[in-house]
């Protein structure tokens, strides 16, 4: 589905990707693991038009997508939680979701779509009115999924679902990022810290150091793998 | 008018009411140039000093539209439609490249853009005699009053009022209870997150400057039946729209009206009573309604509707 190639990306005359290379298959978790300045961030930007490649292609549905505007690729059915989640805090719990489905024109389907997203985060629903800054963390991680998945993606993009949130919270976030996998179909491109949770989540995983990948395989193995687990699992 | 002259604020109960309803209209003139301000503010961080002159250019234009007999709602609808084009056009090509500069950088870049279109309207239009007068808006002339049991009111007062609140409806209507207003709103207040949710941010940054100098051309028109126009014309009125700007909060369109209402009272009222022996008078007018401004910085620095600027480092 998502086919990444030698991909490679700057943040001015600073170097963050050197050539990576990835595949999302269809209906999949995958997880991009390592450590902060990996590289894997940055990634998920210049997948979702954030981020200007140096050089490389990223293929999506077969299309290229490497040269398209954030504003296109949302509409072709990426959708990305980003890093820090990037909610308008000004704006209420609802005008979020709204903005999630601001690609779509199919009014009546966005109405449905509003009570079954918010069947996943039952919280959201009952905070509708209230400003999203004044949501806790757990809850405001949860909008932000919640108003990615307003845009039907085919593909999401979730940049560290568990950063700064009480574990009991980032279990119950896994569950429904599992839930949606299974159930909506959603692709899933996972980034995350946490090495444990992310490969229980995902089938597939790759390792990235100092923007390159280091190791791809699947997360039975990674687990078993001795690098990674002295480097990510810890133990 | 000297101090034996001035009326006493307690013993003039009509008069005090005539001025306080000039100045809700005079004031809403401020508070339309100062909507357009904040409109700018609040989604690009960018200052607009030329806010004014690019009303007074568009303005201009419509003088001459009135000049080869062009109905005034007619020519109303044209200077509205130039002016939006004036203001997307402004900040495609001169504000969009300095995005990214220092704040210092886009200020002096506003205020070439005041210079530029202050000489050139008087370049265009300073041939003839100046100051021009403009026509009142066809709901009632600026001479005419309409007399109520307790206050008088000039009939161009009057379309002054009906067409702020106008302006202010739909705007409200707009920011409220559209997508495209929605998209705007979060534009203003995170760029990025907006352009994940696929808003085509640069599209909206330009519509946002077209309203404000829509706004601002709507105070151009109403303001010039009254001050006469040359190339001076909206000096005062900047200053005092700065000042409702700034009064009201700076990011909030309702504080702006509501800043520009209270200056153009208190401007009002100072300039015409005594207050005891303490007559200010029409020359400090100004000084004395930019005191109050202080004064409320003072005690609420963010303004009276104002947010606290948070900024995440």
């Amino acid at each position: 589905m998502l086919k990444v190639r030698d991909l490679h990306a700057a943040y001015g005359p600073i170097l963050a990707l050197e050539g990576i290379s990835i595949d999302v298959p269809e209906g999949g978790i995958v997880t991009l693991l390592g450590s902060n300045g990996a590289g894997k961030t940055t990634t998920l930007k210049v997948i979702s038009g954030l981020l200007r490649p140096l050089s490389g292609t990223i293929e999506f549905m077969g299309k290229p997508i490497h040269r398209r505007s954030a504003e296109d690729i949302v509409s072709m059915g990426i959708s990305h939680v980003p890093e820090g989640r990037q909610l308008f805090v000004e704006l209420s719990v609802m005008e979020n979701l709204r903005l999630g489905a601001y690609t779509r024109n199919d009014k009546a389907a966005v109405k449905t779509d509003l009570e079954r997203v918010m069947g996943y985060f039952p919280i959201l629903a009952e905070r509708r009115e209230q400003k999203a800054g004044s949501l806790s963390g757990g809850e405001q991680q949860q909008l932000a999924i919640a108003r990615a998945l307003m845009s039907r993606p085919r593909l999401l993009l979730l940049d560290e679902p568990s950063l700064g949130l009480a574990p009991l919270v980032v279990r119950g976030i896994f569950q429904i990022i599992k839930t949606i996998n299974r159930e909506e179909g959603v692709t899933i491109l996972l980034v995350e810290q946490d090495a444990t949770l992310a490969l229980n989540a995902a089938a597939f995983g790759y390792v990235l150091e100092t923007g390159r990948v280091v190791i791809a395989d699947e997360s039975a193995r990674l687990r078993e793998d001795e690098n990674v687990r002295r480097s990510y699992l810890g133990y | 008018m000297d101090l034996l002259l001035a009326p006493q604020i307690w013993d003039n109960t009509k008069l005090f009411l005539d001025q306080v309803v000039a100045g809700v209209a005079t004031g809403s003139i401020y508070g339309l140039v100062a909507l357009a301000i904040v409109l700018i503010y609040r989604s690009t961080d960018v200052i607009n000093f030329a806010q004014g002159e690019m009303a007074l250019f568009v303005t201009f234009v419509g003088w001459s539209l009135v000049q080869a007999d062009v109905d005034y709602i007619f020519m109303f609808i044209l200077v509205l439609a130039l002016a939006g084009a004036l203001g997307a056009f402004v900040e495609l090509t001169v504000i969009r490249p300095v995005e990214n500069a220092p704040v210092l950088n886009i200020v002096i870049v506003t205020l070439g853009l005041f210079t530029i279109f202050n000489s050139l309207a008087l370049f265009i239009w300073g041939q003839g005699e100046l100051p021009k007068s403009f026509p009142a808006t066809p709901i009632g002339g600026e001479l005419d009053t309409f007399d109520f049991e307790l206050f008088t009111l000039r009939q161009h007062r009057f379309a002054i009022i009906i067409i702020a609140c106008g302006v202010m409806m739909a705007l409200y209507f707009l920011f409220n209870h559209t997508k495209l207003g929605l998209a705007m709103r979060a534009t203003a207040h995170n760029q990025v997150a907006a352009r994940l949710m696929g808003i085509n941010v640069g599209r909206m940054l330009m519509l946002g400057w077209a309203l404000a100098s829509m706004a601002g051309a709507v105070g151009g028109m109403l303001v010039a039946p009254i001050i006469f126009l040359d190339g001076t014309t909206m000096f005062r009125v900047i200053l005092y729209a700065f000042a409702a700007a700034v009064l009201g909060g700076l990011d909030s369109p309702p504080g702006a009206i509501v800043g520009g209402i209270a200056i153009g009272i208190t401007d009002n009222i100072v300039r015409t009573f005594a207050l005891g022996p303490i007559f200010i008078g029409p020359d400090l007018a100004s000084a004395a309604a930019l005191l109050i401004l202080v004064a409320v910085l003072l005690i609420k620095p963010t303004g009276l509707f104002g947010h606290q600027a948070v900024r995440r480092v």
